[in-house]
């Protein structure tokens, strides 16, 4: 069975155009010194490559193996790092980088990682499907249970990200100045070093990702 | 994370407490609408079957101008099978993400509501309510119906949540009484569970042959292990439709009550309420089919059941939320 070609053709570029959006964010982040997770960043740039050639037979490229080993150590190392955030300061801790619970950091792609590993290792990627073909894979057998649960952590990730979407401020968000007759006004906020750089553009990318996954899940219910 | 400033959290008014517990439901209620959109997107959603095997059916039954307006659009979506699935998902998922984020929760609960009231039209056949061979079991008055309700009882006041006089600890519909009110809240909740209590009487639920018939069909294509409960719940209450139709309204009956019901009783019925909507969509509905693999549009009406009991659950204050609206 097929999804339809516009469709697959559109989610193809919106993952590659996602891809090149976190090299992007990478290099800019190391020209002008603003703050960034580089293991998020860089796991995104190959999520996009990998989830491209999963919709696109004629994108694919390397063993699968080789796939599976890259997401299967980012799953590994996206959960080390939220277990050491969870043992460092336990569960009911705020963070103002995202305006949510410290752990939502390392949940999001903790979760994109685990399925990009169950996907590949499902066969999505190294199907018989003959390459260039528009066709999702679809492997033989009972997918459900995985696939469903993954569907579920990707969505329960998207709805993280998207509550949490409003307050996230980029370095240039008008911020309120007090005066000294009790008024406020506001202004637009100065460029730093070490500020994020457009967290709300890479939520939304975060977002796209995770139902742009679960739409290739989908195939496997 | 260089850069990053960890706060405790900010103590909450109990106010406030029940505003965040608002905003879960309404999260929830986003999950639902996303998963649908998944589900939507499976792959022979996109063929003429969807229209000919899934829609076309719900027309079979209704009369007049519902079975027409169903078998048209089963007609329509079958001749634009792919850019008719393609808007379907879309839509779902747009009202999953309009939910979520906050700026838009409200234009994603409105735009729910006149698509949920097409889905049950077209999509679910008005819950067979119509056709007189609806069941609570399996889903009537219609999963998506629940969906709207709850559009409606998560909707967000325009008063900020310290504004709103908070309801009584322990009190049926705490949550929701910040949004709609107590007594929407309750007339809702109330129409609900009494519709699902008069559709167990109906005469094709009545026969004696009913149980038998109901849960032999849920048990087709089920994993052994559930296969095997409803099989023996089939052979176990075979011949006994009347029983079983006249309990089961009699149980929808008191928790449609529930409300009005001493505070005491709330929360044991109420619990009571959630077991069931496990107990109906697991062995009446078999999980939405979801299990038995193949394609589904969405997991049925028990499990959006078990969210509307949590947002009528009695949430009580914790000591902290008291101490922060005292000091």
């Amino acid at each position: 069975m097929t999804g339809p070609k516009p469709l697959t053709y559109l989610l193809v570029v919106a993952m590659l155009a996602t891809s090149a959006y976190f090299v992007g964010r990478i290099v800019v982040a190391v020209l002008t010194k603003r703050a960034l997770r580089y293991d998020v960043n860089t796991a995104h740039v190959v999520m996009g490559v990998g989830m491209a050639g999963m919709l696109l037979g004629g994108l694919r490229f390397g063993p699968v193996v080789a796939w599976e080993v890259v997401f299967g150590l980012l799953t590994v190392w996206f959960l080390l790092q939220a277990a050491r955030l969870l043992r460092a300061r336990g569960w009911q801790r705020w963070d103002d980088y995202c305006g949510q619970n410290h752990l939502s950091h390392y949940f999001a792609h903790l979760a994109m990682s685990a399925s990009m590993f169950y996907m590949f290792a499902a066969g999505m990627y190294s199907s018989s499907v003959a390459s260039g073909s528009m066709m999702l894979s679809q492997p033989s057998g009972d997918y459900f249970l995985p696939a469903g649960a993954f569907t579920l952590l990707l969505i329960m990730a998207a709805l993280w990200q998207l509550d949490g979407l409003g307050n996230k401020r980029s370095a240039r968000s008008p911020v309120p100045i007090a005066l000294a007759d009790g008024g406020e006004v506001t202004e637009l906020g100065t460029v730093v070093a070490g500020a994020p750089l457009a967290p709300r553009l890479e939520t939304v990318s975060h977002v796209l990702m995770c139902l742009t996954m679960g739409y290739m899940l989908a195939g496997l219910l | 994370l260089a850069g990053d400033r960890d706060l405790d959290r900010p103590q909450l008014g109990a106010a406030d407490a029940l505003a965040r517990k608002l905003r879960l439901l309404q999260l929830a209620l986003a999950g639902f609408w996303m998963f649908d959109g998944l589900l939507q997107l499976q792959p022979f959603m996109f063929t003429q079957l969807f229209g000919s095997e899934m829609l076309a059916p719900m027309a079979a039954g209704n009369r007049g101008f519902v079975a027409h307006s169903i078998t048209w659009a089963a007609k329509f979506v079958t001749a634009h099978a792919e850019l008719s699935n393609t808007g379907f998902a879309g839509i779902q998922l747009l009202i999953g993400v309009l939910i979520a984020w906050r700026p838009t929760v409200k234009v994603g609960l409105a735009l729910s509501l006149p698509w949920s009231l097409a889905v049950w039209w077209v999509g679910e056949g008005l819950g067979r309510m119509a056709t007189g061979e609806g069941s609570p079991l399996t889903g009537a008055p219609g999963a998506v119906l629940v969906y709207a309700l709850l559009a409606v009882l998560l909707w967000p006041r325009e008063e900020p949540p310290s504004r709103v006089s908070v309801p009584a600890p322990s009190g049926f519909g705490r949550v929701s009484q910040l949004s709609t009110g107590l007594v929407t809240a309750r007339v809702l909740w109330v129409v609900l569970w009494l519709a699902m209590a008069l559709t167990a009487l109906l005469p094709f639920n009545r026969r004696s042959s009913a149980p038998d018939n109901l849960f032999k069909l849920a048990a087709v294509g089920q994993p052994a292990w559930l296969h095997g409960i409803q099989r023996h719940l089939a052979n176990g209450l075979n011949g006994d439709g009347l029983v079983v139709a006249i309990a089961l309204a009699a149980v929808l009956g008191i928790i449609a009550g529930v409300g009005f019901l001493p505070a005491g009783l709330q929360r044991p019925i109420l619990a009571f309420a959630a077991l069931l909507a496990v107990v109906i969509w697991a062995v009446g509905e078999s999980f939405g089919g979801l299990l038995a693999g193949g394609p589904q549009t969405d997991p049925n009406s028990g499990a959006i059941l078990l969210l509307l009991v949590v947002a009528y659950w009695p949430f009580a204050d914790r000591v902290r939320d008291i101490e922060a609206v005292v000091v």
